[in-house]
């Protein structure tokens, strides 16, 4: 639970930096902070725990942007169930396959959010410009994620080692959603 | 039984959060099209929380960028400064010749009119977050309801018409820019006084649609808010047109057009405290405990 609260203090100044960071740098340049964190919850906390921090970063970022609200909620928690259900066949931890992932998943988001908009009559289909947007995009948050991903992992470990001699015994993995998972 | 229940809990949970996130994106929906969206104290909370860290956070790359515009980039300060010189004597001369045909046509005194008309109560507000999606484009501003801002009232600064403020908190507020996809506002063309609708694209340059294709739309025409719309007041400059188009089976013409604010300078704005009736009636169910300056104040435009 612990792990789950700073890893969600992680997320919100995730956030707010990357507001800040979005009034210099152009839009296509700024990493998507949040979404990392959300794939580094999911790696790293538990399912019940990661999907409600997963829930309160996607309003966060709802309420900071001019989206409608609920609209990075919806796509963060498939995001979230899309890391774990990629981290049970390959080893999402690990720089490379992390990068790729963030790669593939940033520009479906950016789809899914111009498609969530237009199916809600808020806005215009996805057009060439937005396209390229989110591919470049998609790049910036491929080299950025091992590193978030891995912070994610560092705030949570910490809390383990915390709280594990008092639990007396290893965490394990974090198990997927709808089951739990035996250590490797 | 209770394994059962043990291995649908997080399923569960998975299928009541993508629902709850459903039913407040159509809340919200119908929020925008009817009611208000001034956020709730504790939903505004993070608005509350992420205007002053931003602000923070923003400190000294604009202390940079305030270093550089002020004296590194005073360089070239000499040459441009004749250029400007002389362009200010062109625009003079024009200037002149201009009120010299408003006073022969008599309109000179519906122009004072129009322009004491738009003396509206304004609040200054800092520019102190950006948007965090790359396909949308809001600012976070560091003014809310507690300065009398509310949902529907113009942005704009010194070069025109930002925005429009679209959610607020007592001491924060966002703002949709013109550059927003979803943003769309009724304009015309200065000159000739062609409607039409200016489009946000996501992109630095906004897109003048509608023009019948008759009507006289050409590159170098000012854009301006023609007030159709009930949404911002007549008057306020858009942009220029860059360049228009005519595709041979369209009866409407287009024109690409580039915003008379700065976007990429966006530091400071002045929020209109005006509301037309229509955005008045449409946001008549928001908190009555913030001021009303448009109920006061004067009305600008139509």
């Amino acid at each position: 639970m612990r792990a789950a609260l700073l890893v969600l203090l992680l997320g919100a100044l995730a956030l707010i930096l990357q507001g800040a960071l979005a009034t210099f740098v152009p839009p296509a340049l700024c990493p998507d902070l949040r979404l990392l964190v959300v794939m580094g919850a999911a790696l790293h906390l538990g399912a019940a725990s990661g999907l409600l921090v997963t829930a309160a970063l996607g309003y966060g970022t709802d309420l900071l942007s001019g989206a409608l609200l609920g609209q990075n909620a919806f796509l963060g928690l498939l995001v979230f169930a899309a890391a774990r259900a990629v981290d049970g066949t390959l080893e999402l931890r690990r720089p490379i396959p992390t990068a790729t992932f963030a790669a593939v998943v940033s520009p479906l988001c950016g789809i899914g959010l111009t498609g969530l908009s237009w199916l809600f009559g808020a806005g215009p289909p996805l057009d060439l410009h937005a396209a390229l947007v989110l591919g470049v995009q998609a790049l910036v948050n491929g080299v950025c994620a091992p590193f978030m991903v891995s912070v994610v992992g560092e705030v949570a470990g910490w809390v383990d080692e915390v709280e594990l001699p008092r639990r007396g015994g290893s965490l394990g993995r974090p198990t997927p959603l709808g089951g739990a998972r035996s250590p490797r | 039984m209770s394994e059962l229940l043990e291995r649908l809990r997080v399923p569960v949970l998975f299928a009541a959060l993508l629902l709850l996130s459903l039913a407040t994106m159509t809340a919200d929906r119908r929020a925008m099209r009817s009611a208000g969206r001034e956020l709730p104290t504790f939903s505004g909370a993070l608005l509350e929380v992420a205007a002053p860290v931003q602000r923070v956070v923003t400190a000294p790359v604009d202390l940079v960028r305030d270093f550089w515009r002020g004296y590194v980039a005073l360089v070239d300060v000499q040459a441009e400064n004749e250029r400007l010189r002389g362009r200010v004597a062109a625009l003079q001369e024009e200037n002149l010749q201009y009120r010299e045909a408003l006073l022969e046509s008599g309109r000179l005194r519906e122009v004072a009119a129009l322009r004491d008309e738009f003396q509206v109560d304004m609040v200054t507000a800092q520019v102190v977050g950006g948007e965090v999606s790359p396909l949308l484009r809001s600012v976070l501003l560091d003014r809310g309801r507690v300065q009398g801002l509310l949902s529907g009232m113009p942005v704009v600064t010194g070069q025109g018409l930002a925005g429009l403020v679209t959610g607020t908190a007592p001491h924060a507020a966002r703002a949709m820019l013109l550059l927003d996809r979803q943003s769309a506002v009724d304009g015309m063309i200065q000159r000739s006084r062609a409607p039409g609708i200016v489009h946000g694209q996501g992109t630095r340059e906004l897109r003048f649609e509608f023009a019948v294709r008759g009507d006289d739309v050409q590159v170098g025409d000012e854009v301006i808010t023609s007030g159709l719309g009930g949404v911002y007041p007549k008057g306020l400059r858009i942009g220029e047109v860059v360049e228009v188009s005519k595709p041979d089976a369209r009866l409407l013409q287009e024109a690409r057009v580039r915003p008379s604010v700065d976007f990429q300078r966006l530091e400071q704005v002045y929020v209109m405290r005006w509301r037309s009736p229509t955005m008045e009636l449409l946001y008549s169910d928001e908190d009555e405990s913030a001021p009303r300056a448009s109920r006061s104040g004067a009305r600008p435009g139509s």
